[in-house]
């Protein structure tokens, strides 16, 4: 299958974000295709990706992530209508937020994919992984905060 | 909190690499968990069983199954919840197979990935709190707007099956455009011969009520729950005592060009929609009538053998119905040739639209059969132009399928009405669906006086007067080509129809980007709009001709009958947004975002609230409520927020 993995080498935590519809279906099929993913990705499931407010994606670095990658179905293929583009508008005002709170924009990423791209999807987390690689790991200093709910 | 944790072994089998010893270790280990079970085949009815079995006998307070991917399983696992007697939403599922085992080839890293989803499982339902789905009572009756071949067909199925049916339609008769087709390609029948099965099966049917002149004009509501208002112009003539003897019509000083797209004569104010339109009852057509103009005329009233049939007086009307469904047919309009100002139309004699032409083959048309109308003529060269506006950025950009069918029809029907008569169709792709499209072009090309010649540019395509009277028409093919025409005949696509967008905002249906209505899915739902409980019908979805619009009424009807069941409550799920009255400040931001019109304003408190038959649980609401009142069920920002910090440990 896969190289073995280096544990030496920065393996970037990764939050997934994926709408039930698109994104999380095709995850599953690239999984039934016994693909190799990053074990550093972590998906969450969502009804929509109109449904991600900024405050869950500034917890998920709080929490650890290096990364945030949301995908959503295609413009014109959402599931409830026209979300996406919401999802879309939102994450253009995210970026300039993370960038305030002193996280490179790059860290988080919208993309579109059906259930039927199995192989796009895989090509799109590999990227993102490496490019967040080449980033390296975030540091932020209030990371130190607990982070069980409570 | 004592939750259960069933592991399925699904993962390890197909390849994957987890150490199962570790996970259940680990998990056990969290205070919450009060029993593991590895499970062989959680999906199988043995699996089912076995956990159904567990269940019972456990009473957890929560349950998390670690399978393969809850897009398949949960709406099962949710049911073995509910014969277990527990709730169906303590369930929380993470998919350690598809998301996991099968994609991580490190097993180190695969178990730890495993238990981390596992746990963040167990977190999550620690916050998971009981749902119940809403029931909601239907109302059986449906509407149907549009009497043309889509309206009629599902009106007649849907009493067929025994509903009550509010038929709306905005003209004075039933058939829609199709009854005033001469003949209706490919099968040759006359319009009226066609559709007169359907319209008095419609009009004897105890169970429709028929509404004519009528369109709708406000809708409240949902599935199940639909307030309909529906405007009806006066007729002026009582249906129920007119004998259709038509002694009012030719008594009427009132003439007029008929104002009617495609009737080229006159027409009096009080009128038959045509010779044998059905219900068989005039209208008046106050705007036309003398009395309009302050004239104290009564002579249509004075020749009616009926006293009090016509009645001056009728006002408007506005009635308010409740159905559980409402089916759209409104039809569709033929593009409007003016647009195409090159071509000729209403600047050249020659140049009529193939309604036109259609009209006057008819013999109940305005010209009794005879081709006249502009023309001084029978006409000896005639041109048919394909795709008049169709296929064309900035007019119609799309092919409208039946308008080849129409064209080639026309084409015969005027060779052999005509024996002096040349017929060049001039035309871009050719659209021949089906067997007997394909025969009709086989006639056209076989007919001696019948020939084809093809055009590339549309934009090239012009008409211009010639010192004889008769127009020449250039199109573009690898050169440019002219010929001189008596009659050329514009065959222009389907387009949505002028009331489409008032109907699109009162009920919310979406259009696609050629202002058709938009259906469910592109290849699935086509008879189902996305706004739960409109089902769409016919052209006003998609062009499409006589035979396939009367299926696709009865695919409507069908849809609206499996939706709204008599004495069947609508479970809905429980997935729902939901405002906290106390935290919202009444900025409106929610009732913008909600593509189903689920959140209403109420002006006097100030404050947003959800309906949940409405809302579809997308959670849109909910992340952009900038006061965090809006709460998703069993996507709460609580629940989010531990899941996403728990897989990422």
């Amino acid at each position: 299958m896969s190289a073995p993995v280096d544990r030496g080498a920065f393996e970037p935590r990764v939050l997934g974000l994926l709408c039930t519809h698109c994104a999380y279906a095709c995850a599953d099929n690239a999984g039934a295709t016994r693909a190799s993913v990053p074990a550093g990705l972590r998906t969450v499931r969502l009804m929509c990706t109109g449904r991600v407010e900024p405050s869950l994606v500034l917890e998920a670095f709080v929490a650890g992530a290096d990364g945030v990658l949301i995908m959503g179905c295609h413009p014109g293929g959402c599931h409830y209508k026209e979300q996406n583009y919401r999802a879309v508008q939102r994450q253009r005002i995210l970026l300039r937020l993370l960038d305030q709170c002193g996280v490179e924009p790059a860290r988080c990423r919208f993309d579109h994919v059906s259930a039927a791209e199995s192989a796009r999807y895989l090509e799109l987390v590999d990227d993102f992984v490496a490019a967040l690689r080449r980033l390296g790991p975030l540091r932020l200093e209030r990371r130190t905060r607990a982070h069980r709910p409570h | 909190m004592r939750t259960a944790v069933f592991y399925c072994k699904c993962g390890e089998m197909g390849g994957g690499r987890i150490d199962l010893e570790r996970v259940a270790r680990t998990i056990v280990a969290l205070p919450e968990v009060a029993s593991f079970h590895a499970l062989e085949l959680t999906c199988s009815s043995a699996g089912v069983k076995a956990m159904r079995q567990l269940l019972v006998d456990e009473r957890p307070e929560r349950v998390v199954v670690a399978a393969s991917s809850p897009r398949e399983l949960e709406p099962k696992l949710r049911r073995v919840m509910a014969d277990a007697g527990l709730n169906p939403y303590l369930l929380a599922m993470t998919n350690v197979r598809e998301q996991v085992a099968w994609v991580t080839a490190d097993r180190e890293a695969a178990t730890d990935k495993a238990i981390a989803y596992v746990r963040a499982a167990v977190r999550r339902a620690e916050l998971q709190v009981p749902l119940r789905p809403l029931a909601v009572e239907t109302d059986p009756r449906v509407a149907v707007i549009g009497s043309g071949p889509a309206g009629l067909s599902a009106a007649l199925a849907l009493a067929g099956a025994g509903r009550d049916v509010v038929l709306v339609e905005q003209g004075p008769v039933l058939g829609g455009a199709a009854v005033r087709l001469d003949k209706v390609h490919p099968g040759m029948e006359c319009g009226s011969c066609l559709m007169d099965p359907l319209v008095t099966g419609v009009l004897d049917s105890p169970r429709i009520e028929v509404l004519l002149l009528a369109r709708l004009a406000g809708a409240k509501g949902y599935l199940g729950n639909f307030e309909l208002s529906i405007a009806r112009r006066p007729r002026f003539v009582v249906a129920e005592t007119c004998i259709g003897c038509g002694d009012c019509v030719p008594v009427c000083p009132a003439v007029a060009p008929d104002p009617r797209p495609g009737e080229l004569g006159t027409r009096r104010a009080i009128s038959f929609a045509f010779p044998g339109a059905m219900p068989n009852v005039p209208v008046l057509d106050a705007q036309a009538c003398v009395r309009s103009r302050g004239e104290s005329c009564t002579l249509c009233q004075a020749a009616c053998p009926v006293p009090g049939t016509i009645r001056y007086d009728e006002a408007p009307a506005v009635l308010e119905r409740k159905v559980g469904a409402v089916v759209l047919a409104v039809g569709a309009s033929l593009y409007d040739v003016g647009r195409l100002p090159a071509l000729g139309w209403g600047r050249l004699p020659g140049v009529h639209t193939s309604l036109e032409v259609e009209r006057m083959l008819s013999p109940d048309g305005p010209t009794a059969g005879q081709l006249g109308g502009r023309l001084a003529a029978p006409p000896r060269r005639i041109a048919l132009v394909h795709c008049a506006g169709a296929m064309q950025a900035g007019h119609c950009d799309y092919c409208s399928v039946i308008c080849c069918g129409v064209a080639l029809k026309l084409g015969l029907a005027l060779a052999e009405r005509l024996p002096e008569a040349t017929v060049t169709h001039v035309h871009r792709e050719l659209c021949l669906p089906g067997p007997e499209d394909w025969a009709l072009h086989e006639r056209a090309r076989a007919h001696a006086r019948v020939s084809f010649r093809r055009y590339e540019r549309p934009e090239a395509l012009a008409a211009s007067a010639r010192d004889d009277g008769t127009a020449e028409l250039a199109w573009g093919g690898r050169a440019t080509e002219r010929g001189a025409f008596d009659l050329v005949v514009l065959c222009p696509p389907l387009a949505p129809g002028p009331g489409h967008g008032e109907l699109a905002r009162l009920l919310d249906v979406g259009r696609d980007r050629h202002g058709f209505f938009a259906p469910l899915g592109p290849s699935t739902g086509h008879a189902t709009s996305r706004i739960r409980g409109v089902m769409l019908a016919g052209t006003c979805q998609a062009p499409m001709g006589v035979a396939t619009s009367v299926t696709h009424g009865a695919a409507a009807a069908g849809q609206a009958l499996a939706m709204a069941v008599p004495g069947r409550t609508i479970e809905v799920d429980p997935i729902v947004a939901s405002v906290d009255a106390r935290r919202c400040s009444g900025c409106h931001v929610c009732v913008g975002v909600c593509p189903y019109k689920a959140i209403a304003f109420d002006q006097t408190t100030a404050q947003a609230s959800v309906n949940p038959v409405l809302c579809t649980g997308c959670g849109t609401c909910v992340a952009a409520c900038p006061a965090a009142a809006i709460e998703g069920a069993h996507f709460t920002h609580a629940q989010l927020l531990s899941e996403i910090r728990e897989v990422l440990q």
